[in-house]
């Protein structure tokens, strides 16, 4: 739950008034909508977050159990990994 | 030669020069070329006889008759024996076009030219979508699909009931001073044989090419074009068998997605795409999108179909959000493309 998910840089985030997202991969030319949950989640990604502050945003925003966020945010993790629509990297190890 | 096109200048430049006035007429036989022009904007199409030098690259459109392969400095673009070269920063054309070229069919010739003032215009903030445009009342309608969906049917049934036609294949979007605006780009309709038998008015006027027949619709419906409006309507024609016509209404994530399935062919960079993706959601959220089931009363009572669109022109602006703050975890992911 520490990886830090990173937005692949080929893919053009749109953001809706309605709180949901598009997405396209410029590589693919493939197009993707994000629901408002999961455009919650992809929204994180601006601010380096990881998959444990990603789930805990999601209990702040419903009332949800710690696994069930954790749960919906790792499988929302394998989609976009799976479309290359994302990048997980491991957090920097602190140099003494 | 200087013109203007979406309110970029155009300068045709061809040596020797008396092979100007022979490009210069397909030019105005293809797209909207008015006399005046915005100099701070513009483009150049430079034709010479330069010999084709080898290029490598990647080939981004294959069709027949046109091919295009991706370059450093934008396009190479190939019709046969001829060539264009295009140069995006510096918003240049420069080829070679042949007497074969010339002496060919104006749809043959029209892909070279489309593809190449494409990329060009999209430089100035200027960026196609596959649509029709229709004006009535104060209300811009795109009609947004793939070829074969009804564009130029209900482009035709609606501007012979009297509305205003800015298009019926392909515009242009940009920001205008309150929105996005469409501009026309193109001049002829693109109609198929089959649709003669609707509209014979159209068949007097065409030039015959190899599937589809290029039609002056200014001699057919004079006074009707339109050269730009605001889009308020966005519709998705889709042909059915059904004798009624009909609406559905669309969020605007579908319609974004629609639209984005339209306007993103033909992209260059990361910076031209945001740009347009830019315009397209800005467009799918301030109109209204619909599906049209576009059924036999389009050619036996296109009044009706005007009517239908008429009740939409000025829509409800009230957006009901559906409500997903009651814990709804399902992170829904839609692909399409």
């Amino acid at each position: 739950m520490q990886c830090i998910p990173q937005a692949n840089p080929g893919v053009v985030t749109s953001a809706l008034p309605n709180g949901e997202v598009v997405l396209l991969h410029l590589d693919t030319k493939q197009y993707y909508s994000l629901n408002r949950t999961a455009a919650l989640i992809w929204k994180q990604m601006d601010h380096s977050a990881t998959l444990a502050t990603m789930s805990q945003a999601l209990c702040e925003q419903f009332d949800v159990s710690a696994e069930a966020a954790q749960e919906a945010v790792c499988e929302l993790m394998r989609d976009l990994k799976s479309h290359k629509l994302v990048i997980l990297s491991e957090p920097r190890t602190q140099l003494s | 030669m200087d013109y203007s096109l979406c309110d970029v200048a155009l300068s045709l430049v061809c040596a020797p020069a008396s092979r100007e006035p022979g490009i210069a007429r397909i030019l105005e036989s293809l797209f909207m070329l008015t006399g005046t022009h915005n100099p701070a904007h513009r483009v150049e199409l430079i034709v010479n006889d330069q010999p084709e030098t080898e290029v490598s690259g990647e080939v981004v459109f294959e069709a027949p008759g046109l091919s295009a392969i991706k370059t450093r400095r934008g396009y190479h673009l190939r019709a046969g024996d001829s060539f264009l070269a295009i140069d995006l920063s510096a918003g240049r054309a420069v080829g070679s076009l042949s007497d074969s070229f010339m002496q060919s069919s104006l749809e043959e010739q029209r892909g070279l030219f489309l593809f190449a003032l494409l990329m060009l215009l999209s430089q100035h903030g200027l960026y196609p979508l596959h649509a029709a445009g229709v004006w009535h009342a104060g209300c811009g309608f795109l009609l947004v699909g793939n070829s074969g969906c009804g564009k130029t049917s209900l482009t035709g049934a609606l501007t012979r009931s009297g509305w205003h036609y800015l298009s019926d294949d392909s515009v242009l979007l940009r920001w205008g001073p309150r929105g996005v605006e469409a501009l026309a780009f193109g001049r002829p309709f693109h109609c198929a044989p089959a649709m003669f038998r609707h509209f014979p008015e159209l068949a007097r006027h065409a030039t015959p090419v190899n599937e589809k027949r290029l039609v002056d619709v200014a001699s057919v419906y004079p006074g009707q074009f339109r050269n730009r409006f605001r889009p308020q309507v966005v519709l998705f024609p889709e042909i059915t068998p059904e004798p009624d016509s009909r609406l559905i209404p669309l969020d605007c994530t579908a319609t974004l997605l629609g639209l984005l399935g339209q306007g993103a062919g033909l992209l260059h960079s990361r910076e031209s795409t945001v740009a347009q993706t830019a315009v397209l959601n800005h467009l799918a959220h301030t109109a209204s999108g619909f599906r049209l089931l576009h059924g036999t009363d389009v050619h036996g009572n296109p009044a009706r179909v005007a009517g239908l669109l008429e009740r939409i022109a000025n829509p409800d602006p009230d957006p009901e959000m559906p409500n997903q703050e009651q814990g709804d975890l399902t992170c829904a992911m839609y692909s399409a493309g």
